[in-house]
């Protein structure tokens, strides 16, 4: 049944073959159904519009579960949400003069009327503390009040001295003051499809003028400005990524063809995938919308492999039947399309471990468009190259001869300096992996932009006038209630906070305990803002001082407090420096306090390291995923990690590349691995594919090393660059994780190309592989172990890999394979056919014996001694020939084999010796 | 940062006008009592303005000294609960009929002792108050009246409003409508004030009593962000006074919620002026 099966599978390849290319009318013709089919799907054309919806948010960008996130709901719902605020700064010689002063309230009042606008505080907006001495006024900043140059020099008095309000509002200079927006949109979808965070930017910026200038930032601008500039990105992406890769095909093949083909098939490509989505009710995000360009440049790939067959094919005189070429060409490239097809959706849909939902359903969506493109790569493209090729042409492909010669010389060079190529592609493995060490995990949200774009500009200018933007919070917990009406309580939150301030990265502190110093001084009419020194006193103050931005600080027990930070840095890297260090501090407090940081940042940082380790994961997942599938492919656990070992080299390159250039590990670098693991393997599957039929049909490595790289240089140059030129479209864009995106992936495939010409066929022309394809489809004939007594013991498997590890040969009648006296070398086996052994006795010929199935000869010259006889086929012979070198490679890949091979060999010599103790050794 | 100890008089003013209309002699049972020429003349439910209504509100206020006892439970976003004891002197000016209003409070043990005075003297308020634990009275204005106080959801503006005290702002008669089988007027204000949380005030008056039994307060976009529910079941009559006793106030921005626990009322005809002077209020001049 084993030798059955591969006979029905290889007939039922050809005949799926045949039968997709004897009716290539009614493939187009489904597919055309189909298609239009998504269409309905996809668009609603009685309402003309897209029944996909779009969420641009970075919602799905959150990993969920992380450590801090209790936390932050332990804020949220005790203190409310108080920290999510836009922050609009107005630059001015002096800030207190009654122009900038109109000029401020006037843009308070247009923000406090946008809507999604909650709440806006600013020096004319929020009550001020006024007067002494037994009054107490607090007003707000009236227009009338503008002008009364003594009122406002008492006002700046009053805030400079006020510990809570010191350097809020108004900077100590007074060349700054601030306006705080907070939102009440409930997600960042909400705001950014309220586009309330446009409306203030734009509201704000009206007021930017000779005299005055304006920065507005928050985590609010930063996370729409991404989600707009991610958004226009992908309006231009697609469509200059197809016109630059229709560019290149068109340079490639030259032909109408070789361009509208590769682009209607990734359409339709696209649009099924498209569809799929839509019918899933599922919108399309930032990640999921990766997906077009991926899917769009993979399948341009796939398409430059298949065209580059067919024009071979085209150019093959004797394949003069459409049919049968489009038959033949099924034939050659099914195998590694699938496979590649195969290796590509492991590679991303090993995101599926990812932590984020939104790269969940990246690897899915992802995986489903490579299935429906290599269907359509392998019915489509040969249905319609069937249909609309007509003539065979006369010329060349371009550059052809460039590609021969050149691959011919590299594929030599490649084999001759073997082991120098391995010893530098090893030395850069190693220095890459020792490099990889020294990455960090890091990320950063503002630095995404471009120096000198407008975000980033208003963010540094915000956070070196106000002491910085992203913010941060200390929860504390007591063991009892009332815990923070103690004075020692309050000493312990001041020390804190004391030295919170003096940490760098740290630009604003706020916590309860200057809330009291405040209160203390305006309550009491104290002139020493001074921490309340009784239990009474505190509880009192904050009784009579409660607001709502108390109740942000403090819950009602007073056992729960916060401490506000606002970070001047945005690297998660640093951040999570800081955090780390806070965490030591906090391990200082007394044991009646309970204390962990939480807030934007908090999660900002733990969501880089889970989106990160998740992805390192999936990379780790899709090598090993990889690995296996080409242990399969070569029937050996060891050959599939040498095959793997190109794959290997490439991503120590990338995380060497990483950490040479200080590039910090991320969600965005880390998926560069992921997807371009899956894209650049599959030039070396190609490879190995071919090498594999040249090593069979040559019967040498080094000779089929050369020619595999022959018939791949071409398409794998071709593929890498439309998948480079892709990724380098996205170069363009504003941001600079997607910048970086674009170059690193460029730079990995760069590299996969270098590995693929130069290192793969160097390594490999010293590796004999057996695939299971070819194991599977090689007849020994029956009964193999009782036949054989070479193979006795060993599966039917076993035998035919030992089989393939040496070379099959078909011998017809009369040829001569061991001449007497020649030095000893090869031992045969027959596998079926008849041998006869002979010498000259006193100058006539003596048969010696005749071997059948199952005989071997030539191993007494295996064992060193010269050949004692001849032996000559006597019908067409089928042999089994192997030599020392072959016997070194099956012990080192197939020890058991080789040990069973030893063991039988030693029997056969000593039946033969006992029976035959008067015949002569050949 | 924005205190809102101002506007507690708001608040004390409030309860004081809510529970005027129930009092009874000091030092017997208590036993409900109107004010003598309180009330006010019954309205033509279709043709009613706006003035009209607002004075047949304020006809349900006492006009004489009292004491009260209320209680402020409030429920904190996380659930947690905190209440508040206070006792409430309100005793009008003779002549004018201006309010007066002493608030001292009980419990907490820490808190035991702080007390405010609100007196009115020609339409402006003065606000006083006294921190035991620095033994000093501050003088306080300001006019930051939206912001919740004392840690409940109520703010001096929201109670004066619904009572009708001092709606600053622009009111009209809209749709009259039907809550719980009783016909209500329906007021709507805009407030005068730039208030950050809302901006339009709708109070629900029942025709028959004139008690503003309901206040929706609505933000620019017209959202219901707080709501102040009186418990019908408490809307009692004793002619010609109307009043509740019951009442309870949503900050659906905050997710939190306050009750407001009214005790009977003590009239105390000889209330020492004392607990209405600045420099003594805070003394125990019973």
């Amino acid at each position: 049944m084993a030798t059955a099966a591969p006979a029905d599978t290889a007939a039922r390849r050809g005949s799926l073959a045949a039968w997709i290319a004897e009716r290539p009318r009614l493939i187009v013709v489904l597919i055309t159904l189909l298609s239009l089919a998504a269409l309905l799907q996809l668009v609603d054309f009685r309402e003309q519009r897209l029944r996909l919806t779009v969420d641009a948010s970075l919602d799905p960008m959150i990993a969920p579960n992380l450590p801090a996130q209790p936390v932050d709901d332990i804020v949220h719902a005790r203190f409310g949400a108080a920290d999510d605020a836009v922050l609009v700064l107005l630059q001015a010689a002096d800030v207190y003069s009654p122009a900038v002063l109109r000029q401020l309230d006037e843009l308070s009042r247009a923000l406090a009327a946008l809507p999604g606008v909650a709440e806006v505080q600013s020096l004319t907006r929020v009550p001020l503390p006024r007067g002494g001495d037994g009054q107490l006024s607090l007003r707000r900043l009236k227009p009338s009040e503008f002008d009364d140059a003594a009122l406002i020099a008492a006002l700046r008095r009053s805030l400079d001295a006020d510990p809570l309000l010191r350097g809020q509002l108004v900077t100590l200079d007074g060349r700054s003051a601030a306006i705080r927006v907070a939102l009440s949109t409930r997600s960042d979808r909400d705001t950014l499809e309220s586009g309330v965070a446009e409306a203030i930017r734009q509201t704000a910026h009206r007021f930017d003028g000779p005299d005055l200038s304006i920065a507005v930032t928050g985590m609010p601008i930063v996370r729409d400005a991404t989600s707009r500039a991610v958004l226009d990105q992908l309006g231009w992406t697609v469509p200059a990524i197809v016109l630059v890769l229709a560019g290149l095909l068109a340079l490639a093949f030259r032909s109408w063809r070789g361009v509208w083909l590769p682009l209607l098939t990734i359409s339709l490509a696209l649009l099924w995938t498209m569809a799929t989505l839509s019918a899933s009710g599922r919108p399309l995000n930032l990640i999921t919308s990766l997906v077009p360009p991926l899917l769009a440049t993979m399948g341009l790939a796939y398409c430059a492999h298949v065209l580059t067959d067919f024009e071979a094919l085209l150019r093959e005189p004797r394949i003069r039947d459409r049919s049968k070429r489009i038959e033949h060409l099924l034939r050659d490239v099914t195998g590694p399309v699938v496979l590649t097809g195969f290796t590509t959706g492991v590679g991303v849909l090993a995101l599926v471990t990812n932590d984020l939902p939104a790269i969940r359903e990246f690897a899915l969506l992802s995986s489903l468009g490579v299935v429906y493109t290599v269907l359509l790569v392998l019915t489509f493209v040969p249905a319609m190259l069937g249909l609309t090729t007509r003539r065979t042409p006369r010329q060349p492909l371009p550059a052809d001869r460039l590609f021969r010669n050149g691959s011919a010389m590299i594929g030599r060079f490649d084999v001759v300096n073997r082991r120098r190529i391995l010893w530098v592609a090893s030395a850069i493995g190693v220095a890459a992996v020792l490099l990889a060490t020294r990455i960090d995990v890091g990320d950063r949200f503002v630095g995404a932009f471009s120096a000198g774009s407008e975000v980033r500009r208003d963010y540094e200018r915000v956070n070196t006038a106000l002491g910085g933007v992203t913010p941060l919070s200390i929860l504390i917990d007591g063991a009892v209630p009332e815990l923070f009406l103690e004075p020692e309580s309050l000493q312990e939150l001041d020390a804190l906070q004391a030295w919170l301030r003096q940490q760098p990265g740290v630009g604003t502190v706020t916590g309860i305990t200057d809330h009291l110093r405040s209160l203390n001084r305006l309550l009491t009419g104290s002139d020493v803002a001074a921490l309340p020194d009784s239990r009474e006193l505190t509880s009192q103050l904050l009784f009579f001082g409660d607001t709502d931005t108390l109740s942000q600080l403090i819950d009602s027990d007073r056992q729960s407090t916060l401490i506000n930070l606002r970070l001047t840095i945005d690297d998660t890297a640093e951040i999570g420096d800081l955090l780390a260090r806070i965490e030591q501090r906090l391990q200082q407090l007394p044991k009646s306090m309970h204390a962990q940081a939480s807030g934007e940042a908090v999660l900002m940082t733990q969501s880089v390291h889970a989106v990160t380790s998740g992805q390192l994961q999936s990379i780790a997942l899709a090598l090993g995923v990889i690995y296996l599938c080409l242990a399969i492919q070569f029937a050996s656990p060891w050959v599939g990690l040498l095959a793997s070992l190109p794959t290997l080299l490439q991503t120590a390159l990338y995380f060497g590349a990483l950490g040479l250039f200080g590039v910090k590990l991320n969600a965005s670098t880390s998926l560069v691995e992921c997807l371009v693991l899956g894209l650049a393997v599959d030039d070396t599957i190609h490879y190995l594919s071919r090498f594999n039929t040249a090593a069979r049909r040559t019967a040498s490595e080094t000779t089929a090393a050369v020619s595999a790289l022959q018939a791949v240089l071409r398409p794998i140059t071709l593929t890498k660059a439309i998948l480079a030129a892709g990724f380098l479209v996205l170069t363009t864009g504003e941001l600079q994780n997607q910048v970086l995106f674009g170059w690193l992936a460029a730079f990995t495939l760069a590299c996969a190309w270098l590995v693929d010409v130069f290192v793969t066929p160097a390594f490999i022309s010293g590796v004999r592989v057996v695939t299971l394809w070819d194991s599977l489809r090689l007849n020994l004939g029956a009964n193999v172990q009782g036949t054989i007594p070479l193979f006795a013991g060993l599966s039917s498997r076993e035998a035919r890999i030992f089989a393939l590890m040496s070379r099959v040969e078909v011998v017809p009648a009369g040829v001569l394979i061991i001449r007497e006296g020649d030095p000893g070398g090869d031992i045969f086996i027959v596998i079926d056919g008849k041998l006869a052994v002979w010498t000259y006795r006193d100058g006539e010929r003596v048969v010696l014996n005749q071997h059948k199935r199952g005989g071997v000869v030539g191993e007494a010259g295996y064992f060193g001694q010269k050949r004692m006889a001849n032996v000559e086929t006597l019908s067409k012979t089928r042999l089994l020939r192997f030599d020392d070198a072959d016997q070194e490679l099956i012990c080192r890949r197939y020890p058991r084999i080789a040990a069973r091979i030893f063991l039988n060999m030693n029997r056969i010599q000593a039946e033969r010796r006992a029976r035959d103790t008067a015949m002569p050794a050949t | 940062m924005k205190s809102a100890f101002v506007r507690v008089s708001g608040l004390a003013l409030l309860l004081a006008s809510t529970a005027a209309a129930a009092a009874s002699p000091a030092g017997n049972k208590p036993v409900p009592t109107a004010a003598p020429g309180a009330g006010s003349p019954p309205l033509n439910a279709f043709a009613a303005t706006v003035e009209e209504i607002n004075v047949c509100t304020r006809g349900n206020l006492a006009d004489r000294g009292s004491l009260r006892d209320v209680t402020l439970t409030s429920k904190a976003r996380d659930g947690k609960e905190r209440a508040l004891k206070l006792k409430l002197f309100w005793k009008p000016v003779k002549d004018t009929g201006e309010a007066r209003l002493n608030v001292r409070v009980t419990e907490p043990k820490d808190l035991a002792g702080s007390s405010y005075l609100l007196v009115r003297s020609e339409g402006q308020e003065q606000i006083y108050f006294y921190l035991p634990a620095a033994n000093k009275v501050q003088q306080v204005s300001g006019d930051d009246l939206n912001r919740p106080l004392w840690g409940t959801d109520l703010s001096y503006t929201d109670l004066k409003q619904l009572q009708g005290l001092a709606a600053n702002g622009t009111t009209k008669r809209i749709n009259d409508t039907v809550i719980a089988g009783r016909a209500h007027y329906v007021l709507e204000t805009q407030l005068a004030d730039a208030a950050p949380q809302y901006a339009t005030l709708r109070t629900y008056v029942d025709q028959q009593s004139c008690v503003p039994m309901r206040s929706d307060f609505l933000d620019g976009s017209g959202k219901l962000v707080k709501q102040l529910q009186a418990d019908a079941a408490t809307l009692s009559e004793l002619s010609p006074y109307w009043f509740v006793t019951h009442y309870a106030m949503k900050d659906l921005a905050r997710n939190s919620e306050t009750q407001i626990e009214l005790s009977d009322i003590y009239l105390l005809e000889r209330l020492s002026e004392k607990n209405f002077a600045p420099a003594t209020f805070y003394l125990k001049n019973e």
